[in-house]
């Protein structure tokens, strides 16, 4: 009798280390093959479809190939599956309720990606974050700001918003907006504005360079000045072109007009008179104006 | 002087040479056995050429080291057109007339390659004589990048040989259709052109463009001949793209040449 016990022992023994053996098995052959498909499969996309279908795809791919290793190991450690899955079914309706949002966000992404408004890659603003997008899941959009911040946004949050695609197109224009006094030729003006985008290296010649006349504001005319450019070029552009018109009004004597009050004296036409003393030669100094 | 500029120069080590061509001053130097410093500036007020004359080594310049497996102490430029199409502005409003052609010639500044070694087959940068404004073909949501280029699209060569940095382009304009061709901007790319040395003058391969209507598609051959306009020429650079390659963008781009903007 106790031979006999110590033969089925050794026998279960046997067979537990049979079934752990096959389980182990089944894990790493059953990983190595999801991670050959997956390579293969992202390779044969990558040409043929976008980075972020390419990376959908892939994600399809592993997450079913692992419910599938789960399912075996289940089997083969005796499990049986017909009751999970029944039990599944009445823990998913129980989940399914707890989880309203993340459905939401779900069917938003799915959304998102057959609406295809912006790609991995793209630069989009969302709010106030604007950034670089590191990849769009199912569940939610990652994003890498300039400064080199991680922002993750809820689909369901990008469906509600608006968001604005920076680099979609290959050209952008950029809207410089600048203030002349009153007394310049404006005739003049537009001629040097327009003369200095079309130096500007980074400018582009055709679509030709915007001049408006906005408005005319509290202390002069506001104008606006709209360079296409390179969507990269977007800072040299900004740097150099704000460079050369500062230079440009500088050395042509243009006034750029800053916010200033005149003051009156009780008579609705003559301006209060204020000057500078004789020998008063520091105009940034604490006797700049003295009201005579 | 002008043949001179591009032939090989043999080059003594550590000491600093500088050329000159149009508007960009070169300062080249063979320091160490596997090692070059480059520096150059552009200068629009300056013209003529200068050829390796030996200068000190100025230091309120930007250099540029290269380290090249070939020891060798030689060097040697060579003329490119620019690496994208250039869009041609005429400076004044130009017809042709149903049924004429004429043949013009387009000035375009050139890129300096420098190449080094036994071989002349490493090519160490290459530096634009002018930098040229950036332009778009196309509409605001697809087109392609180009250079800018202002252009009298003279008639005569002789108008042109005093700017050795440029490289002239003979386009032929053939107007086949029964209406008026107004000649405003013309999108050459000049990647599948070619560079010939003709005594002191750098021509580009020819170009025709057929214009045949509105309705019809153009036509445009790039020639792959020697420039027929001057007897004698050397070919000095290749097109940047290969011939066999370009056929078809050559193809698709004929309705984009006669695209109004």
């Amino acid at each position: 009798m106790h031979m006999f016990d110590f033969g089925l022992e050794k026998l279960l023994q046997l067979e537990t280390l049979y079934t752990a053996l096959k389980v182990v098995i089944i894990l790493a052959a059953g990983f190595i093959l999801i991670k050959i498909l997956n390579f293969s499969i992202g390779k044969a996309t990558k040409k043929r479809f976008s980075q972020q279908s390419s990376m959908l795809i892939r994600k399809a791919i592993f997450y079913t190939g692992l419910f599938m290793i789960l399912v075996t190991v289940l089997r083969q450690l005796g499990f049986k599956l017909t009751a999970l899955l029944g039990a599944a079914g009445v823990a998913g309706i129980a989940v399914g309720f707890a989880s309203q949002t993340s459905i939401s966000n779900i069917i938003s992404g799915l959304f998102l990606i057959s609406e295809k408004p912006f790609a991995v890659g793209d630069v989009i603003k969302v709010g106030d974050t604007t950034g670089i997008i590191l990849s769009i899941d199912l569940l939610s959009l990652k994003l890498r700001t300039f400064d080199n911040l991680y922002v993750r946004i809820p689909n369901e949050q990008l469906i509600k918003t608006q968001v604005t695609n920076i680099t979609r197109f290959p050209i952008r224009r950029l809207d410089v907006l600048v203030s002349v006094a009153y007394k310049e030729d404006l005739e003049r003006v537009r001629e040097i504005l327009l003369d200095v985008a079309r130096k500007n290296p980074f400018c582009l010649d055709n679509p030709e360079p915007l001049f408006v006349i906005k408005d005319f504001g509290e202390s002069g005319i506001n104008l606006l000045l709209g360079a296409w450019f390179l969507k990269t070029d977007y800072l040299s552009l900004k740097n150099s072109l704000m460079l050369e018109l500062k230079e440009r009004f500088d050395r042509e004597r243009i006034e750029i007009p800053f916010p200033h009050i005149s003051l009156y004296a009780g008579s609705q036409t003559q301006q209060f008179p204020i000057g500078l003393e004789k020998g008063d030669t520091n105009p940034g100094g604490d006797n700049e104006h003295r009201q005579k | 002087m002008r043949m001179r500029f591009w032939e090989k120069h043999a080059l003594s080590k550590k000491k600093c040479y500088m050329w000159r061509l149009g508007p960009l001053s070169i300062w080249i130097q063979k320091g160490m056995a596997d090692e070059w410093s480059v520096a150059f500036t552009r200068n629009p007020s300056d013209e003529g050429i200068a050829i390796a004359r030996i200068e000190k080594k100025p230091e309120d310049v930007a250099w540029t080291r290269y380290v090249c497996a070939d020891r060798s102490s030689l060097v040697q430029f060579r003329p490119a057109l620019p690496d994208r199409a250039v869009i041609v502005d005429s400076e004044s409003q130009l017809k042709i007339i149903p049924y004429n052609d004429a043949l013009f010639y387009i000035s375009i500044p050139l890129w300096l390659q420098i190449y080094v070694g036994e071989d002349m087959d490493t090519m160490l940068c290459e530096i634009p004589a002018e930098l040229l404004s950036n332009s778009w073909f196309g509409d605001t949501t697809e087109g392609e990048l180009c250079y800018s280029l202002r252009s009298r699209a003279r008639r005569e060569l002789t108008d042109y040989m005093q700017n050795p940095h440029r490289i002239y382009c003979p386009v032929r304009v053939v107007n086949s259709a029964p209406t008026t061709l107004q000649f405003q901007k013309l999108c050459i790319h000049v990647e599948s052109l070619r560079v010939y040395l003709a005594k002191h003058l750098l021509l580009s391969s020819e170009l025709q463009i057929t214009y045949t209507g509105l309705e019809t598609p153009g036509q445009i051959v790039f020639s792959q001949d020697k420039p027929s306009i001057v007897k004698e020429s050397t070919l000095i650079s290749l097109e940047r793209t290969p011939s066999s390659k370009s056929i078809l963008k050559k193809s698709f781009s004929i309705l984009k040449y006669f695209t109004s903007f």
